[in-house]
């Protein structure tokens, strides 16, 4: 087949440029404004996805992590008692005050776990370890938020409400979606920095022994605890994603922004396309009138949206990772993940498709009798 | 002898708003095998609409109009470029090339729609460029043509997939009048050498000598008619040896 999509294409560099830098923008409008979603919304419930517990034991109706409200701790006797049970921590994460060296203060949330065991502890520690927080006053902080803490360096220590704090390692990559930075400790350190009383626990991290019905333990617990909700891992990440997302607003205004990028690349590809087809229209007259099916002039036209989709998304995709990068390195979070790229080449390709659509449209309806008009 | 295309009480009515005008009101005509007819009168005679209708691209208000012996005025959207494809090579006053195919290439694009593809396309297309006197010009662009040489790749267009009629509306306006002298002595030669019934619509008077036949219209009807030569059908017939096989069309006339 004679190259007449490619060479249209190309044939108009301004125009090329025009139509690529629509779907350019559409693409990387869609994929950054996605991928701000997923990662506020991965964020939110970060430290129960990583927490590698089977069940939390909560509060009543708490509806998301931040929302814990202390309670006994005579009730984690009671779940390490209960037939299923693995194992059963203490586990806290509530906001605290963080004094800066330099007087400035900060707010932090400080997250408290049994350092004898995985369940609730910090993921992707960079420098020094979670044995390390055995010690008295040791804390761990993403070094995202040393700048913003006023951290210089390993050893360091601070005050987080008026108790000594001491920097003894690093995270890398773990972001809190509020302003507060998280701050892992031992549980015991937790209960200090946070004033909490000793015989509390804000939530117990359960983990089954292997085989067990989940959703079996989950209803024996129930039954067995009082004035408070045992959840799912899935479920605690879902309700606290929920509420961040939607109840704040957070995450629709992250995904309007998203489907406004989405149909402002849709206008500006079809208009781009649709300009194209009518620069042509006289040459898709003329296959017309010597005889090409409408099938043939759709070909074309489906052909330069495909070959304009293809290129858009190519350029789009890779400024959207440079976008990611430096944003990671600037504290924002957004997630690209590979089935999301793949997603955005569809609807990279839907949308184009869209375009070509209005524009064969216009030539369903053309009248091969125009080519003899001058 | 069965015309190529035969035209009968044929009317074509426009609609202006809430006015109707009338561009053709009940032409009969016969368009033959081997002969260069012309259509000429004044601008809006009607010329160009009944070229249109004989070409299956405007559909007659009423009458008969009948191509390679089928009657057209039935069928539907769907056919109507099937009887262009199978029988009707076009030409059009500007030439109509697509600008971003080389010469050959816009031959190639017709001979695709006619089921000609790859290798066997571009050798075919570069043999009707050839016959065009175009040989070696196939790789250059439109734009880099002269019109002569743009309104010669049009006609070897026209020619891809030998249909037997060739339709040609004001060929030479775009052109001088030697170049447009030229391409109608070449399209003389493919009426009278390859027994193509040919038609061209022109109000240019200094090629009239050309044609075989004249129709005069006016007002949308056949005000005359003048035959200015023989019928090539009635006189002896030869293939020349620069048109290559493929293109030859085997319906001698009897």
């Amino acid at each position: 087949m004679p190259p007449l999509a490619r060479r249209n294409l190309f044939h108009d560099k301004i125009r090329l440029a025009v139509t690529l830098t629509g779907i350019t923008f559409a693409v990387v409008l869609v994929v950054v404004e996605l991928g701000l979603f997923m990662g506020f919304t991965t964020t939110t419930s970060g430290l129960i996805d990583h927490s590698q517990a089977d069940l939390w034991v909560a509060s009543r109706h708490i509806p998301y992590i931040e929302q814990g409200v202390p309670y006994s701790e005579r009730k984690l006797y009671q779940v390490r008692a209960t037939p299923g049970v693995a194992s059963a921590e203490k586990f806290i994460a509530r906001f605290a005050n963080w004094k800066r060296n330099d007087g400035g203060h900060e707010s932090v949330q400080v997250v408290g776990f049994n350092t004898d065991q995985a369940m609730g502890g910090p993921w992707n520690v960079t420098s020094g370890s979670v044995a390390d927080l055995k010690t008295p006053d040791s804390i761990l902080v993403d070094d995202l938020y040393w700048k913003k803490l006023g951290i210089g360096h390993l050893g360091e220590v601070f005050e987080i409400n008026g108790y000594r704090a001491r920097v003894v390692g690093t995270t890398h990559g773990i972001r809190s979606f509020t302003t507060s930075p998280y701050v892992f400790t031992s549980f015991k350190n937790a209960q200090s920095f946070t004033t909490m009383q000793e015989d509390q626990t804000e939530f117990i991290l359960v983990r089954a022994l292997p085989g067990v019905s989940l959703e079996r333990l989950q209803r024996d617990l129930q039954n067995r605890l009082h004035d408070v909700d045992v959840l799912t891992t899935a479920q605690f990440s879902g309700m606290t994603r929920f509420y961040w997302m939607f109840t704040t607003g957070a995450g629709v205004a992250v995904l309007l922004a998203a489907l406004l990028g989405l149909v402002v690349g849709i206008v500006v590809v079809t208009q781009t396309i649709y300009a194209t087809t009518m620069d042509h229209l006289r040459e898709y007259g003329t296959l017309k009138a010597i005889g090409a099916p409408n099938s043939y002039v759709y070909r074309v036209i489906l052909q330069q949206a495909g070959i304009s989709a293809v290129l858009g998304y190519v350029i789009g995709i890779t400024l959207s990772l440079f976008v990611v990068h430096g944003a990671r390195e600037g504290g924002a979070s957004i997630l690209l993940t590979w089935q999301m790229a793949l997603a955005v080449f569809g609807l990279t390709l839907l949308m184009c498709a869209i375009a070509a659509v209005v524009s064969i449209n216009k030539v369903t309806h053309l009248d091969p009798a125009m080519v003899f008009r001058g | 002898m069965e015309a190529a295309i035969r035209v009968r009480g044929v009317t074509k009515t426009y609609a202006e708003g809430s006015a109707r005008v009338a561009a053709l009101g009940g032409v009969d005509m016969d368009l033959y095998r081997g002969e260069l007819l012309f259509l000429m009168g004044p601008s809006g005679s009607g010329k160009t609409t009944l070229l249109s209708i004989m070409g299956c691209i405007l559909r007659s208000t009423s009458g008969s109009v009948q191509v390679a012996g089928k009657e057209i005025a039935g069928l539907s959207e769907r056919e109507l470029p099937r009887v262009r494809l199978g029988h009707i090579g076009f030409v059009f006053q500007a030439f109509n090339l697509f600008p971003t195919l080389t010469a050959v290439e816009n031959v190639e694009v017709a001979l695709e729609l006619k089921g000609v593809r790859g290798a066997r396309a571009r050798s075919e297309a570069r043999d009707l460029l050839a016959q065009v006197r175009l040989e070696d010009r196939w790789s250059a662009f439109p734009a880099d043509l002269s019109g002569g040489q743009k309104q010669r790749v049009a006609l070897a267009r026209a020619l891809a997939g030998n249909p037997e009629i060739l339709l040609a509306d004001e060929p030479t306006a775009a052109l001088d009048s030697h170049t447009g002298r030229s391409v109608l002595e070449l399209m003389r030669r493919l009426a009278h050498e390859q027994n193509r019934a040919v038609a061209v619509v022109t109000h240019d008077s200094r090629i009239a000598d050309l044609g075989d036949r004249v129709v005069h219209l006016e007002d949308g009807t056949v005000s005359s008619e003048e035959r200015l030569r023989q019928r090539q059908s009635d006189i002896p017939f030869s293939y020349p040896s620069s048109i290559p096989e493929s293109q030859l069309n085997p319906a001698r006339p009897s």
